[in-house]
């Protein structure tokens, strides 16, 4: 039988790839950060997952406005690094897990989440950062993915976005899928965005790390009560683009109500972003 | 294995978010009213409304809805185009020109050639497809946000590393 061996979450900046593709993340500026990384990637070594789901959000790569899937999830055999606009970043390709994907389709559907499909996608640093954070050396080099993956996208682009409570079932429905899924498979799930961050206005750079300390400790003590949190409160006390924390609520979902945090890491700032990792396993 | 920054703030006490949502007031509401003593909760078309409100009250903050994303979306299409190389080198050979053929106004044109980075989300630009724009210009996010914000470099990044301290 599959099951869903731990949750995992952080901050997905495109710099933190940049630095990681151009070997600087023993300078000054990133090294407090990556270090902090190093205990997270001893974690999930340990956790040798089959599969990782990683929900994440299209930064304008396969999603534009004109057709906004409020949930998305791959069933490709591979998934590519794509070009956002500064070229694709020079890392492995993705194997994908179709038989898992169309499973999770199949479950999802019937428990009335209904997914827009994607057969072919690349993906963006929205999903590479994470993965390189984790799976990556201590300098984020990867020669080959330890895992599979399954994307889960999550529109926080154009509002209205789903609320923090939807993202929340969804992780509900996703661990009853994999739940039921026959093969013995050790699944991971990855939530990432965040944490405070706005950088759209005259109020980019804003960023409130007391809001993130208490998103962080009701991430274990009390879930529920961040999937009342509105959107326009997401905005005003994460930043325009801090919303993307609904994501982070998609792996909790997924957990038992009751998880212990393995390991957690804050630091201000990844460029712009207040950047946040935590690490979960049930109790 | 531990933690290796422990948290030595303590957590804040539970904020108030407004006068109608209250966070973590009531576990069983989906999201609590502040009419308690009715024991009514907001409609659908009020918790709308009063996100909405929330969102556009925020001071340099353009929320991203569906009138917005309306209102330059030749801009936001023609910025998402540039994720090709191809029409990357097509931009930089006449930039004028390549925003004509996605039928940017004269004043997104302008600002799309001036660089005008808070002009462009004023006018409806999405932050993530204009900086695709700024990648054309090797300009990271930080050079986005100093001149959101009239500020230098050096004055902008130390607002972000002023957060430090909170």
């Amino acid at each position: 039988m599959a099951e869903i061996i731990a949750a995992v979450t952080t901050s997905h900046v495109p710099s933190i790839g940049i630095a990681m593709d151009t070997g600087i993340t023993q300078d000054p500026y990133w090294k407090p950060l990556f270090d902090g990384y190093l205990p997270a990637k001893e974690f999930v070594k340990e956790l040798k997952p089959d599969v990782t789901i990683v929900v994440y959000n299209d930064h304008g790569l396969e999603v534009f406005l004109d057709r906004v899937p409020t949930f998305g999830i791959g069933a490709a055999e591979q998934y590519l690094s794509g070009d956002e606009g500064w070229g694709p970043r020079p890392i492995p390709p993705f194997q994908g897990d179709p038989d898992l994907s169309w499973h999770l389709i199949e479950h999802l559907v019937a428990q009335e989440f209904d997914m827009t499909m994607f057969q072919e996608m690349t993906v963006d640093h929205g999903f590479t950062v994470p993965m390189s954070v984790f799976f990556g050396g201590p300098a984020g080099e990867v020669e080959e993915w330890p895992t599979r993956v399954i994307p889960i996208t999550v529109n926080t682009i154009q509002f209205p976005l789903p609320l923090a409570a939807r993202c929340y079932k969804l992780g509900q429905a996703i661990r009853k899928a994999v739940d039921a899924y026959p093969k013995d498979t050790r699944v991971l799930i990855m939530g990432t965005g965040g944490m405070s961050h706005q950088l759209q206005g005259e109020r980019s750079g804003f960023m409130q790390p007391n809001f993130d300390r208490m998103f962080l400790d009701k991430m274990v003590s009390d879930p529920m009560a961040l999937t009342r949190i509105p959107n326009g409160v997401f905005m005003k006390e994460a930043g325009h683009e801090g919303a993307e924390l609904i994501m982070w609520l998609v792996a909790r979902g997924a957990m038992n109500l009751e998880v212990e945090e393995v390991y957690q890491h804050y630091h201000v700032s990844a460029s712009l972003t207040a950047a946040g990792l935590a690490c979960y396993r049930n109790k | 294995m531990g933690r290796a920054i422990p948290i030595s703030v303590a957590a804040p006490p539970m904020p108030v978010w407004s006068d109608r949502f209250r966070f973590c007031a009531n576990k069983e509401a989906f999201m609590s009213s502040s009419n308690e003593e009715s024991g009514s909760t907001p409609s659908i078309t009020e918790r709308i409304e009063e996100d909405k409100r929330l969102a556009r009250s925020l001071e340099g903050t353009y929320l991203f809805d569906g009138a917005r994303s309306q209102k330059n979306y030749p801009l936001n299409k023609m910025c998402m185009s540039l994720t090709k190389q191809e029409n990357r080198e097509a931009f930089a050979a006449d930039e004028a020109a390549y925003c004509d053929r996605f039928g940017l106004s004269e004043e997104s044109k302008r600002l799309v050639l001036e660089r005008d980075w808070i002009g462009m989300i004023r006018s409806g630009g999405n932050i993530y497809y204009v900086f695709k724009l700024a990648a054309i210009d090797h300009v990271s996010m930080q050079h986005v946000g100093a001149q959101q914000n009239s500020m230098t470099l050096e004055e902008f990044r130390a607002k972000l590393n002023a957060h430090r301290d909170q």
